[in-house]
């Protein structure tokens, strides 16, 4: 479709879419203009881990293989907004700010009067017009939360920032302050007390060990002195120092695990209890624990564990021996990961960042723990080894190393707990440090249309945006939709078919037939530009015999073929006019003739011709009626006497005009034009489709069937009035 | 009213008791002297034809008691006979007689169409006729509902030689916002040659004229305005 033609059917079809542009344009910003305004406020929450805190973690043991990353991961962050307890703050914020709203009962009786005598009627209370506000209203952002505003908060990730962003809304904008950062505050107390109780637990074990410890070592001094002054000097030579120092460092490392494994379990129960708040997750701890591969994984690392331990007393680390166990350990790791993951994969859950990274997580924590638990395991057992050598000694110096092994030991464990102890003390403030509110919300201005909304210019803008193409859109669907002729620009449109002239739609007193109307009524005068046009519309001689048809029935067609005969006869021609539509006769309306004898009794053969020539009371007029009804028209239609009939009456007539039924219901008109000289078309505006008309045109084209034209009925008088035209002749 | 606004009007039914215009000489005589007074130089006075079973030579006798009365009253204007005849495929036949041409003079004729659609044969009927030295004088096409529909439908006989005349209640929108538009249409693209008032009776030529100008001026100038309301229909009874 060319963009003329578009723009065209734009114009013609303009107030369509001004209409309805109008009504989407109306709609948005009288809605804007009459809908309570609401306000928005925005603070901003730092969360962030800092990355000295999590070297400082990592360097300790407290913080696993599995989550050594510098900063703030998104799926952290993801997991925070999921997890991080949202509802039990804005929980803490409703109780705190007591915030209300107004009912939506209150609104509705604001906005239609005499609705709350009603309703008090009926039972209602009308008077509670304020509600307490409960958290998961707070949170709940629905499409009604805008066309009732009320008090609103969320929050979300500013950009790809640490930053948390609180925006709180409500028709008052003090209250949206107030909200926004009553919910920060409360956001981050939550957040500082769940960082200490992450870090409390781990305190804890080192606290009681510290104790513990100290009070060993203070004991080993005490044994060392004790035994220097009984036994004076003794001297150990290099074999027993090293033999020492090996001890002693196992000893210390199986101490370090001990620590390293409770932050793991730490870890692992509190990933456990964050994927089991999440219901549809309870049942992957339980599968972990029984899963027989994880278990004999387990088996194969402390093995290997005990053989490298004992490979590392006979050789250097170097020793490819070793090598190769510190490979096969890393295998299994591996195994173990991936058989760990699996576990958790064969759920059903999708790809739920949160679970995923949780998951994640806790694989890496259980492959830690059984690292470190088969270490545990296998370390024992190469110490047995090594005291056993001990016990080889002179009995002296056994003793005496014995002493000296146990001051060493609890040495090292005593330093490297205060160490710990310094350590943790560190990392908690650090992360402490790094969680704070960075920017309040303040009060917005009334006036700003950035914090008010509805903003009434931006929705305009959205209106014209909206409703430019739903109009324009609107105005094309009509056209398309409607695809009935109605106007002679309509006929002139189809192809090869010349237009002949309207008919107008009469009033209900008007006369039917032009020879009751009256001589200067615009029915005459159409049928006299049809007639004049029918002339005109064959160049060559004019034609003796016409068949009037039309697309489906209904058209008008008996009362076009009546008129167009007696306007015929009225210029002094001698017409005959056949009832050709056996199926549903028409003529009869219009001119006094029987409806017993007719055109079916001389086809089938036992009526005169002259017998069935019957007088229509015009002068110059004869009409042949239909007859009775035959069981099978179009047998009748296509017989040859129905042929020889027409042209005998060409002979005998100026003009011979056939009523024939509609071409969609029957063939008939076919048939008679291939007698005929022509055909006309009688469209009723707005009724045949233009499909149908082009359709049909073919059809006749095809068979060879002159086509005169068409001529369109009952067209609408509406757009001006042609009586006024008529009048100046009264 | 300005000076300089002259009328000559081609498209009258003032002639007493011949059509549905003026009823008598009484009140032919009223709308003569408000024409005057409007500016208006020259009239044409076109009765419908045919209307009822008029007859020509009456029609001469009325129009010649006319031209006495209005001679005798010394109202300053010039009269000349003429018709509204309407189309039908017989035009160059009717119009053998070329009393029912403009002043008699068998150049000019007014030609009134049907107000719906402009019939097919219309083009080969003017054709006829201006091989018989007739021109087609198309009144008020801008009420033809084709026209309204799309006024370049009158740019083709326009182009072949016919003329058009749009009267001054179209300008004004006595006959409708849709009319108004397509007359409108019709003088800014210069698809109208002359203004003419199709008075009927008496208390409405003397402003409508007028505005009608002021109106033409608007869409297409002063010199427009002046060539549709007196020169060029000036020299169709001259």
């Amino acid at each position: 479709m060319e963009l003329r033609h578009i723009l065209e059917i734009l114009w013609r079809r303009r107030w369509t879419a001004i209409i309805l542009f109008l009504a989407i344009f109306l709609t948005i910003v009288v809605g804007s203009l009459l809908i309570t305004p609401w306000y928005d406020s925005t603070a901003k929450v730092l969360l962030r881990k800092s990355s000295a805190s999590s070297s400082i973690l990592s360097s300790i043991g407290l913080q696993s293989g599995a989550s050594t990353m510098q900063t703030i991961s998104d799926t952290d962050r993801a997991d925070y907004l999921a997890l991080a307890a949202v509802r039990p703050v804005a929980e803490k914020v409703v109780a705190d700010l007591k915030v209300t709203r107004e009912r939506t009962r209150a609104r509705i009786m604001r906005a239609v009067p005499l609705l709350k005598p009603f309703l008090r009627l009926i039972g209602v209370n009308v008077e509670s017009i304020e509600e307490a506000m409960k958290a998961d209203d707070l949170l709940d952002s629905s499409v009604l939360s805008m066309i009732f505003p009320r008090p609103h908060v969320e929050i979300d990730q500013y950009e790809e920032t640490d930053i948390i962003e609180i925006e709180a809304t409500s028709p008052d904008p003090v209250q949206a302050a107030a909200l926004a950062n009553k919910m920060a505050e409360a956001f981050v107390v939550d957040e500082l007390k769940r960082v200490r109780e992450d870090y409390k637990g781990v305190s804890k074990f080192i606290e009681a060990n510290i104790e513990r410890t100290r009070a060993e070592y203070q004991n080993a001094l005490k044994e060392l002195k004790d035994y220097k002054e009984k036994e004076q000097t003794v001297s150990l030579d290099t074999e027993t120092t090293n033999l020492l120092q090996r001890i002693s460092d196992y000893r210390k490392q199986m101490s370090d695990n001990n620590v390293a494994i409770f932050k793991d379990r730490a870890s692992i129960s509190k990933a456990e209890s964050q994927l089991s708040a999440i219901p549809k997750y309870q049942k992957t701890s339980e599968q972990m624990k029984d899963n027989e591969m994880v278990l004999s994984l387990k088996i194969t690392l402390r093995d290997l564990y005990l053989s490298l331990a004992e490979s590392q007393t006979k050789y250097t680390g170097e020793h490819p021996a070793v090598i190769d166990i510190r490979n096969k350990i890393n295998e299994s790791k591996d195994l173990l990961d991936k058989e760990l993951k699996k576990i958790f994969g064969s759920e059903t859950v999708g790809i739920d960042p949160v679970y995923q990274d949780l998951s994640v997580k806790l694989a890496g924590y259980y492959v830690d723990l059984a690292s470190l638990e088969s270490q545990n395991q296998a370390l024992p057992v190469v110490l047995k080894k090594y005291e056993r050598d001990l016990m080889t000694l002179p009995r002296k110096s056994a003793e005496y190393a014995q002493i000296q092994l146990s001051v060493n030991v609890t040495q090292d464990i005593y330093n490297s707990m205060l160490k710990y102890r310094y350590q943790m003390g560190m990392a908690e403030s650090m992360a402490v440090s790094s969680i704070y509110l960075i920017e309040p919300a303040i009060v917005p201005d009334k006036s700003d249309s950035k914090h008010r909304h509805p903003d009434l210019f931006l929705n305009t803008i959205i209106a014209i945006v909206l409703g430019a193409p739903f109009g324009m859109g609107a105005a094309l669907l009509m056209e398309y939709l409607n695809d009935s002729v109605s106007t002679s620009d309509d006929v002139k449109a189809v192809k090869h078919l010349t237009f002949l002239g309207s008919v107008f739609m009469l009033k209900k007193k008007e006369p039917k037939l032009i020879n009751e109307a009256d001589p200067r009524s615009p029915l005459r005068e159409s049928l006299r530009t049809i007639r004049n046009s029918i002339r005109f519309a064959t160049t060559d001689k004019p034609p003796k015999s016409i068949v009037v048809t039309s697309s489906v029935q209904d058209e008008g067609k008996s009362f076009f073929v009546s008129n167009l005969a007696i306007q015929a006869a009225t210029e002094g021609k001698k017409v005959l006019l056949i009832d050709g539509d056996m199926r549903r006769p028409g003529l009869n309306i219009y001119f006094n003739v029987p409806k017993t004898i007719g055109l079916t009794n001389f086809l089938v053969g036992d009526a005169d011709i002259n017998s069935i020539r019957l007088d229509s009371g015009v002068e110059g007029l004869s009409i042949i009626p239909t007859g009775p009804i035959p069981p099978d028209p179009a047998r009748l239609v296509e017989s040859k006497k129905m042929h020889q009939l027409i042209k005998d009456m060409e002979e005998a007539y100026d003009l011979v005009i056939i009523d024939s039924p509609p071409i969609l219901a029957a063939s008939d008109a076919v048939i008679f034009g291939r007698s005929a000289d022509g055909v006309i078309m009688l469209i009723e505006s707005g009724k045949a489709k233009k499909k149908h008309i082009a359709d049909i045109m073919e059809l006749l084209s095809k068979a060879g069937i002159n086509v005169i034209g068409a001529a369109l009925n009952k067209v609408s008088t509406g757009r001006h009035s042609y009586y006024y035209y008529y009048q100046q002749y009264k | 009213m300005r000076p300089s606004m002259q009328f000559f009007d081609i498209h009258t039914h003032i002639l007493p008791g011949v059509d549905d215009g003026a009823r008598d000489m009484g009140e032919s005589l009223v709308i003569m002297k408000e024409a005057a007074e409007a500016g208006v130089k020259g009239v044409v006075l076109t009765p419908h034809f045919p209307y009822g079973g008029m007859d020509l030579d009456r029609v001469a006798g009325i129009f010649k008691e006319l031209q006495e009365a209005v001679a005798a009253r010394n109202i300053g204007i010039t009269i000349s006979l003429g018709a509204e005849i309407r189309f039908s495929h017989d035009l160059p036949a009717l119009l053998s007689d070329r009393r029912l041409t403009i002043n008699g003079m068998g150049k000019h004729a007014l030609i009134e169409l049907p107000p719906y659609d402009i019939p097919m044969y219309a083009r080969d009927v003017f054709f006829r006729l201006m091989t018989t030295g007739i021109t087609p004088v198309w009144c008020h096409p801008e009420r033809c509902d084709e026209v309204i529909r799309d006024y370049t439908a009158v740019k083709e006989f326009v182009d072949r030689g016919v003329l058009v005349q749009i009267n001054a209640g179209s300008l004004l929108g006595e006959y409708g916002r849709k009319v108004k538009g397509a007359v409108k249409s019709l003088v800014k693209n210069n698809l109208a040659h002359i203004l003419a008032s199709d008075t009927h009776r008496a208390g409405s030529i003397k402003d409508r004229l007028p505005e009608a100008f002021h109106c033409i001026e608007k869409l297409a100038g002063h010199h427009t305005a002046v060539e549709l309301s007196f020169s060029n229909p000036s020299k169709l009874a001259s």
